[in-house]
């Protein structure tokens, strides 16, 4: 195997993979550049979430290879892999009840060994973590406490507590309203030009990728359709089939960024 | 973050105190309403130490049966999963039967709890094949075959006691209701040294069983395997409570209540959980052995009997809440 270029993290070549009976997704080839800001879009069940859980290790292909910096996510050492990437789920999942500050906590697993408490400088970036999702002050409360959106940026403290390379947000904005999700991607937008953190999210809302990414990945039913920047993926008539439904495509002045308006088919 | 962190410790150091009291007083319990300072009377010297034996083994058998709950409910999710209730204590007792009738006895009584933790495993991976759906166990199959399981490993059990000498009969009956009284202090002492290594053992996990609270999924993506806590942490509930009911029989809903407890005192960390859970079932067994043997002076009523009369409606009780409700 040749030895991946400098800035290559993902490289996944000629990829398949799916659940049982049903296989999701069909030879697909994909490179992600570190520092990227990528969303993968695409109706339901076109494969977003199924390569996401590739990304993250949580799936093998069934065939073709998926590898990060050369190696095969899935044969990446667990803790080693959890250093590199962290996963954004799309909703809390927690069974019991732990503060913030415990949730938040658990992204240091990877870096403490099992028998050893948290050090100094765990408890630190604990802090910066909840800092820099503005959740200091709730550091105390049980997170079930917390309304949606603040427990949407728990989740990514807990991610940023893991100190990774590669954050991967499988729908970030599904439970939030409109304030929530843009001031969610705003946040997440703010962290990826501080730290040059590689994003990888899925998303279900074009303008809010359009807005934010610097490129989009078009899926549809398990097959690369497009692949660039907003301008070049968002335009009328391949969203327009992929989805189904028609729609018009306007730039928009203030950020240059492309804005998608689907069309109300006239009646009868 | 220090001061919120001191005041947990103190919280939980506060309650796991109370407990070791409580399990203190428990000496004082016991034939009849006798004033305090008469355990040390000279004349009554043997009663203290049978006391201390009888104390010291429901302390270790509550905590043990405490901690087997709380990792169970981690690991299978299931706030209703407990040694009873999922029918290993069941297969641990016909493990020790089995051993007993097969003449494990002549190599030594060390045999014993060996024996029981092979039955309880068998009955795990057994309740846990039959448990499973095409999305993977429910709290209610999982109930339902450990209860199925249960009721068959019982009567294999039952059988077998009836086919035993009349002499021996009752003390085999008394142990299939759960006794606490001391047999052989070296089969106590043997369980006791198993049972604090693997409780040591599962402590250290605190921060891995923390990390299993976010699902198999979201232990991987922090770095922990799920598979391998899941045979670790399964394999050493199973071996406290299969050790727990070699010397002392069948004790019901004790690893439910204590942890449900536990968790709405000091919260859902483990690293507090589990000693504060542990602390929790062994005053509640020592008290409840202790108000056996009172109550209805001069008779006597097996601990099982008691926990099981206080668990049963404490386990109808979370069968009826909303699972989220449970946990939180």
């Amino acid at each position: 195997m040749t030895a991946p270029e400098k800035n290559q993290l993902y490289e996944g070549a000629d990829v398949y993979a799916g659940y049982r009976d049903t296989p999701v997704l069909h030879a697909f080839d994909l490179c992600i550049e570190r520092g990227e800001h990528l969303a993968l879009i695409g109706p339901n069940g076109a494969g977003k979430t199924t390569l996401l859980r590739l990304l993250a290790g949580d799936m093998t292909p069934s065939a073709g290879t998926m590898t990060l910096l050369g190696r095969a996510v899935n044969e990446w050492p667990i803790r080693e892999r959890a250093r590199k990437i962290a996963y954004v789920p799309p909703a809390l999942d927690l069974l019991a009840d732990l503060t913030v500050y415990e949730y938040v906590g658990l992204g240091r697993t990877p870096h403490v060994k099992e028998w050893q408490p948290l050090r100094a400088q765990d408890h630190q970036a604990i802090d910066e973590s909840l800092q820099r999702m503005s959740l200091t002050n709730l550091a105390h409360r049980s997170i079930h406490a917390l309304s949606e959106g603040e427990k949407h940026r728990a989740m990514i403290a807990l991610a940023l507590a893991q100190e990774p390379e590669i954050l991967l947000l499988d729908e970030p904005t599904a439970h939030l309203d409109i304030k929530q999700a843009w001031q969610a991607m705003e946040l997440i937008d703010d962290l990826h030009s501080r730290t040059g953190m590689t994003l990888v999210l899925t998303m279900h809302d074009l303008n809010l990728a359009a807005s934010f990414c610097s490129r989009l990945i078009l899926i549809d039913q398990g097959r690369l359709v497009a692949s660039g920047l907003p301008e070049e993926v968002l335009v009328a008539d391949q969203i327009s089939r992929v989805y189904g439904y028609p729609v018009e495509v306007v730039m928009q002045s203030e950020d240059g960024r492309p804005r998608v308006f689907p069309k109300r088919r006239s009646k009868g | 973050m220090a001061a919120n962190d001191s005041r947990d410790i103190l919280k939980s150091g506060g309650v796991a105190i109370a407990c070791l009291v409580l399990v203190a007083c428990g000496l004082f319990l016991g034939d009849g309403w006798q004033r305090p300072w008469t355990l040390w009377d000279p004349d009554r010297a043997g009663i203290l130490e049978i006391r201390l034996w009888r104390v010291g083994l429901g302390a270790v058998a509550g905590a043990s049966l405490a901690l087997a709950g709380v990792v169970l409910q981690t690991i299978l999710r299931n706030p209703l999963a407990e040694p009873y209730v999922l029918g290993l204590s069941s297969g641990a007792g016909l493990g020790t039967a089995l051993c007993i009738v097969l003449g494990g006895l002549s190599i030594g009584l060390f045999m014993l709890p060996l024996a029981g933790f092979v039955g309880a495993t068998i009955s795990l991976l057994i309740v846990y094949q039959l448990a499973r759906t095409a999305r993977g166990t429910t709290p209610h199959t999982l109930i339902l075959a450990g209860v199925v399981w249960g009721a068959m490993t019982g009567s294999l059990l039952m059988f077998m006691v009836s086919q035993s000498s009349a002499e021996g009969l009752q003390a085999i009956l008394w142990w299939l209701l759960g006794d606490l009284q001391v047999y052989s202090t070296g089969l106590v002492i043997w369980v006791t040294a198993l049972n604090t290594i693997a409780a040591i053992l599962l402590w250290g996990q605190s921060r891995s069983l923390n990390a299993m609270l976010l699902g198999d999924e979201g232990a991987a993506h922090v770095g922990i395997s799920p598979e391998r806590m899941k045979v670790l942490v399964l394999g050493l509930a199973t071996l406290l409570a299969a050790a727990t009911v070699s010397v002392c029989g069948i004790i019901a809903f004790v690893g439910l209540i204590a942890p449900h407890t536990a968790r709405a005192l000091v919260g859902a960390n483990h690293r507090r959980l589990l000693p504060v859970a542990a602390c929790i079932g062994a005053a509640f067994l020592v008290w409840a052995d202790g108000l056996g043997r009172l109550l209805m002076f001069p008779v006597e009523i097996p601990v099982g009997v008691l926990t099981a009369l206080v668990g049963g409606p404490f386990f109808l009780i979370l069968l009826r809440k909303r699972q989220r409700e449970i946990w939180r």
